[in-house]
């Protein structure tokens, strides 16, 4: 009776990412294309049912759904070596296959649309668990399917499992070039309301970062899908190792997410891992040339992790006003052969060299989780270290969302493509006529969280925020004396 | 009155020497314990002098007969003085010989001189040549009399001690400076160290003490009934080394080797069941026995000696490491007892709750062992049954306070059996269960901030689907406005509280339970003895108890005033402060629930409207629209204030109570307290700022209950 968690990929990013991730938990738990355990790896002590379950046939299927409106990724996945992993229910294609044309509105619709059969599927899912902890959903939220049925679901998901975690891997699209995606600012804004009001946690995997980490640290001039989603698995592994092989502290999703996120809205996590490398099965990829790092001490890898260009998240993002952000929580966890003495000096010598600026109105510090590393993957490093970051400048990505938004809304852009749903439109009498409320919504939603951000910087975040916790009462009287009208202090108006 | 005979005297002399009564002249007077001349014989005051000093012979003869006699006869025997006397008779044996062999030339003599006088007649003035003289006799005993003298002394000095101490009291002597004195005493001592020896060789070889033996050097010691079967207490006390019965020529070292090497067999004997240790210290063993050994081969001695006790502590070692599976056993407890697996810990924190959550009176001992077969049996580990059966649930008999909960009771323990009692002893076990009870009392309570963090988030999900609903048909919910700013309140109370809990478990985890373990787990096979790896094994268990605080640090430390009524201990008040997270839940579950009954409020609200809308009646009844009381608001706000308060104060006592520890050389508290410096800066300022901080907040909080 773990605390399970069911893993649901949406959309062909979600998909793509997500199979990598069961790849990488299968070659870590010693678990074969088909399930099955291998001989070596049936006493290695590991925690394989937290994403696994064994089917009558001893076999181990992965806790997951794979959805998706267009069939060409999922076809794809089952005519890979994986195509025996999955349980066959769980795979959901919409009849049509037509996808969602890179329209959140259409995936959001669609999955209202589908609703009974993907909540039969999840229930089903949640039914094989003891006790379910919550849900990972992976999707990206530029596209169509991922970003808005993964919405849809997200909403369905606090709706039908109120009590439930959700933590997602969301794929933030490549701002740094023009998108084949013109509607992408609106995709990814409408999809931003949801995760700020609907999930418990965001790992924020941006694509620009990911290109360049894979460019720059990779010596990948022309980075793949394959090897940037490798990436993206590689930190989802690495974020679940303490769940999988259990040690003192953090064994659970809400004991992670908790000391990430002091503030319930706050909590897009930034990612961060070294020594990267790709397991690529050729050793003479280009990929193998990076893997040059070789000293790796615990002290090494953290401050390593510290570095910005580890991060992945933009520059861009990160450069603005790189002064005055702040991290609100680290959680590096670390995996390998770590002494846990080495670790503590190495803490020590990241506190004296002040290499990390914290936010000063909480207690704050950079936690640690240690993990064994699997022993079925080779690698050549001794250590290596993932780091969930909580900071503040990961606002600079949602202003930049903002205000591409604005650019196309201002000119009531592409908005037609919207209007056909039924979210976005009223009828007045017969006609039909554009309701962009949602819009509005969306965007008041993101703005509040930007800020939100922003505010956390200043050291009366508090205060700001309510006054001290004694005049409560006080503040709450003051409160009603404002009647109905705004509270500036309330930061997420809905 | 005429004079006497010169061998007429040489005759009485021989007789005194013997020890016999008397002769002539010279006669044992038991009256006064000594040879006298009858005052009858008109003897030469130079022959009585002579006479006088041969007699002292037989004086010396009569106290060595007396005194063997004494020894002999000792209750209980003594196998030393045994020997001692033995040694002593065989000395007085070859005297006897010089004795008859005096008599007989002083037989001859008289012989001869009665025979000439009774042929010459004329008799001639001085003996015949070579005849046996006073004088000459004083020559032929003088040695024999130092001898005697010596041993008379001997035995003396082993009177009225015992055992080993004799061999000291022989020892001495045979340190004397007078070669004569050395040649006497050394054979003695040597005779008497034989059954010493022995019994040296029986107990390192057998671990077999003679019985009712309390000459030896180890002595058993008797243990009231709850310890003699107990591996721990009597590897400890079972065998001691009496000092009063080691001889000095054997040093502490050796003594301490034949204590270990005799203990070790007896208790494989004992505990293990062991047979084959007669193989494992087979050669070492049989050198020992050949070489038997005595104080002069003292080297000899203690190389073979410690090479049996290294013999066969190598064995007992390998049957408790490896057949008993020592390290397999920490590494359970490690597991179990000091929390270290994980999943096993959620299972078991999960699956007991409720019924932890009761009065300690209500739990159920059975209950809880199934939640804890369940939690054992899902982990990961994969441990074998053998020992997972080990494991079990402790709830102590009787002593229930009133107002203790399941979680102030409830512990693990780990049953051993067999050779490693020895090593986890009840004292070990009873250090394991506190250590364990206070970690377990913290992953309480990181649980419960865990839910409470799950609590406001479903809350500040459900406020949201508040508004969506409130925009969506207009309807407002009263007071919504007012919830934001407490949620946000009570989790950053939440954050604090979880922060100084994380930062303990840090402390906890990677500063003194992972390093202290590491450090025995990596000296455990360089350990040469079971004396070494229980001296490992309590040294790691004391520093893991000293750097959770558990004790090791002097109550003197404690400042007055603080806390009240002299509990203000480091340890009380880290208990305090960690209970007084707990209360947390309270406020924060309210608020929950607060936020989630205006939500269905909300939707009964809705579905009413909706009803009368499509009863097509105009909507005259007044339902009461939703509303979030701000009475309950402010209580609960009130709350957790007074719950922060106290959390506050006693997280700052607990705080204050420790700098005075950080010097400890023991405790490195530096990091630990870092964590906590930005806090406190903090909550300074906040005290500080006329605003009000934490602290402020906190006092203020108070009257507005």
């Amino acid at each position: 009776m773990p605390r399970e968690i069911v893993t649901l990929q949406v959309g062909q990013c979600g998909n793509q990412v997500g199979t990598e991730f069961w790849k990488k938990l299968c070659s870590e738990h010693g678990i074969n294309n088909d399930g099955i355990v291998e001989e070596y790896a049936t006493q290695s002590g590991d925690r394989k049912d937290v994403f696994f379950y064994q089917a009558d046939d001893e076999r181990y299927i992965p806790r997951a759904c794979l959805i998706d409106l267009e069939p060409r990724v999922i076809n794809g996945i089952q005519n890979s070596e994986v195509r025996n992993l999955f349980n066959p229910e769980n795979i959901f294609l919409s009849d049509h296959g037509g996808g969602a044309g890179n329209n959140w509105a259409s995936g959001y619709h669609q999955g209202g649309g589908v609703q009974e059969d993907i909540l039969d599927m999840i229930d089903r899912e949640v039914g094989y668990s003891d006790s379910l902890e919550g849900f990972t959903l992976c999707h990206s939220i530029a596209g169509g399917t991922g970003s808005g049925m993964g919405s849809w679901l997200l909403e369905a998901l606090n709706d039908r499992y109120p009590k439930k975690l959700v933590q997602t891997y969301s794929v933030f699209p490549n701002q740094s070039e023009s998108s084949d995606v013109v509607v992408q600012p609106y995709n990814s804004l409408l999809t931003l309301k949801r995760l700020t009001l609907n999930a418990d946690a965001v790992v924020v995997l941006d694509n620009t970062a990911l290109n360049r980490i894979a460019t720059e640290r990779l010596h990948i001039s022309n980075p793949s899908f394959t090897q940037v989603n490798s990436l993206v698995s590689t930190v989802m592994a690495a974020s679940t190792a303490t769940l999988r092989y259990p040690g003192y502290m953090n064994n659970d999703l809400v004991g992670l997410l908790a000391s990430l996120v002091p503030v319930p809205q706050c909590h897009f996590l930034m990612a961060g891992y070294t020594p990267l490398t790709l397991d690529s099965e050729a050793p003479d990829a280009p990929g193998a040339a990076a893997s040059i790092v070789r000293k790796t001490t615990v002290l090494d890898v953290m401050r390593r992790l510290l570095q910005p260009k580890n991060l992945m998240v933009s520059a861009s993002a990160r450069a603005k006003e790189y002064d005055k952000s702040k991290y609100i929580s680290i959680l590096n966890i670390i995996q390998g052969d770590v002494d846990p003495t080495q670790l503590h000096q190495s803490l020590m010598r990241i506190r004296e060299r002040k290499l990390a600026n914290f936010i000063d109105w909480g207690p704050a510090s950079i936690q640690v989780a240690l993990s064994r590393k699997s022993p079925f993957v080779r690698s050549a490093h001794r250590v290596s270290g993932l780091m969930l970051a909580n900071h503040t400048s990961i606002r600079h990505l949602f202003n930049r969302t903002l205000s591409q938004f604005d650019k196309l809304f201002k000119r009531n852009a592409f908005v037609d493509n919207y209007k056909e749903f039924p979210m976005f439109h009223r009828m007045a009498g017969a006609r039909m006529e554009a309701n962009l409320e949602e819009f509005e919504d969306a965007r008041e939603v993101v703005a509040a969280l930007s800020e939100e951000y922003a505010a956390a910087e200043s050291s009366d975040y508090i205060d700001r925020a309510d006054g001290g916790a004694g005049d409560l009462a006080a503040q709450l009287a003051s409160g009603m004396q404002l009647g109905s009208a705004a509270d500036p202090r309330a930061p997420v108006r809905v | 009155m005429a004079s006497v005979a010169e061998h007429l005297l040489v005759q009485d002399a021989l007789a005194a020497c013997s020890a016999l009564q008397g002769g002539r002249v010279l006669r044992w007077s038991e009256s006064s314990g000594r040879y006298a001349c009858s005052s009858a014989a008109d003897i030469p005051a130079a022959q009585q002098q002579l006479l006088g000093r041969t007699a002292e012979l037989g004086w010396l003869l009569r106290r060595i007969e007396a005194l063997s006699a004494e020894l002999a006869g000792l209750q209980p025997p003594s196998v030393v003085h045994e020997a001692l006397v033995a040694a002593a008779r065989r000395e007085v044996g070859s005297y006897y010989r010089l004795v008859a062999i005096l008599e007989a030339q002083a037989q001859q003599a008289s012989v001869g001189s009665s025979g000439s006088s009774s042929g010459g007649g004329a008799a001639r003035p001085g003996p015949p040549d070579g005849a046996l003289t006073l004088r000459r006799l004083q020559v032929w005993l003088a040695e024999p009399l130092g001898r005697l003298r010596v041993l008379a002394g001997c035995l003396e000095a082993a009177r009225g001690v015992r055992g080993g101490q004799a061999l000291n009291a022989l020892h001495a002597l045979s340190k004397h400076g007078d070669p004569l004195v050395r040649k006497v005493v050394a054979p003695a001592l040597e005779e008497a160290c034989v059954p010493y020896f022995k019994q040296i060789s029986l107990w390192v070889l057998n671990g077999a003490l003679e019985a009712g033996s309390s000459e030896f050097l180890v002595a058993r010691e008797a243990l009231p009934p709850p310890h003699c079967d107990d591996p721990a207490a009597c590897w400890r006390g079972g065998y001691r080394l009496n000092p009063a019965m080691q001889p000095r020529f054997i040093s502490d070292q050796l003594a301490a080797d034949i204590l270990t090497a005799g203990k070790t067999i007896a208790f494989l004997r004992e505990f293990c069941g062991d047979t084959r240790w007669a193989a494992a210290i087979g050669a070492p063993a049989q050198a020992l026995a050949a070489g038997g050994g005595n104080y002069r081969q003292l080297r000899w001695l203690e190389s073979a000696v410690g090479d049996v006790k290294r013999a066969v502590s190598a064995h007992l070692l390998d049957i408790v490491m490896g057949q008993q599976g020592l390290p397999r056993h920490l590494a359970a407890i490690k597991r179990y007892l000091l929390l270290g697996q994980g999943d096993f810990v959620r299972v078991l924190l999960d699956a007991a709750q409720p019924e932890l959550d009761k009065g300690a009176k209500e739990v159920s001992q059975y209950t809880l062992q199934g939640h804890l077969d369940a939690a054992l049996r899902s982990c990961a580990a994969g441990e074998d049954p053998e020992v997972l059966r080990r494991v079990d649930v402790r709830l102590p008999p009787g002593k229930v306070l009133e107002g203790d909960r399941g979680w102030d009771t409830f512990s693990l323990q780990y049953h051993v059996d067999g050779p490693l009692g020895a090593v986890l002893s009840p004292d070990a076990m009873q250090a394991y269960l506190r250590i364990f009870r206070l970690l377990w009392t913290i992953k309480h309570v990181e649980a419960v901030l865990e839910q409470c963090w799950d609590h406001i988030n479903s809350a500040q999900r459900a406020l949201s689907t508040l508004r969506v609903q409130e925009k969506l048909h207009g309807v407002e919910v009263e007071h919504v406005k007012a919830v934001p700013p407490v949620l946000r309140a009570f989790h950053a109370r939440r954050a604090e509280m979880a922060s100084f809990v994380t930062s303990l478990q840090y402390y906890i985890a990677f500063e003194v339970l992972e390093p202290n373990w590491a450090k025995l787990t990596a000296a455990l096979p360089q350990a040469a003895d079971l004396d070494a790896v229980i001296a490992l094994h309590e040294g790691t268990l004391q520093a893991i108890a000293a750097g959770m605080f558990l004790d090791g640090l002097p109550q003197t430390l404690t400042p007055l005033g603080l806390g009240g009524a002299g509990a203000a201990d480091v340890q009380s008040g880290l208990r305090k402060a960690l209970r007084a997270v707990l209360d947390v839940q309270g406020p924060i579950n309210r608020l929950a629930a607060t936020v989630e009954q205006a939500v269905s409020e909300q939707a009964m609200y809705l579905q009413r409207v909706q009803d009368s809308e499509v009863a097509g009646e105009w909507n005259t009844e007044v339902y009461n629209s939703p509303a979030i009381p701000v009475e309950v608001l402010q209580e609960i706000s009130s709350g957790m204030g007074r719950v922060y308060a106290l959390f506050d104060r006693h997280l700052r006592t607990f705080l204050t109570l420790l700098p005075a520890s950080r010097q400890s050389e023991t405790l490195d508290l530096r990091f630990f307290l870092s964590r906590f410096e930005a806090a406190q800066a903090q909550a300074q300022a906040g005290a500080e700022g006329s605003s009000g901080g934490a602290a402020a907040a906190a006092t203020t909080g108070m009257p507005m209950e």
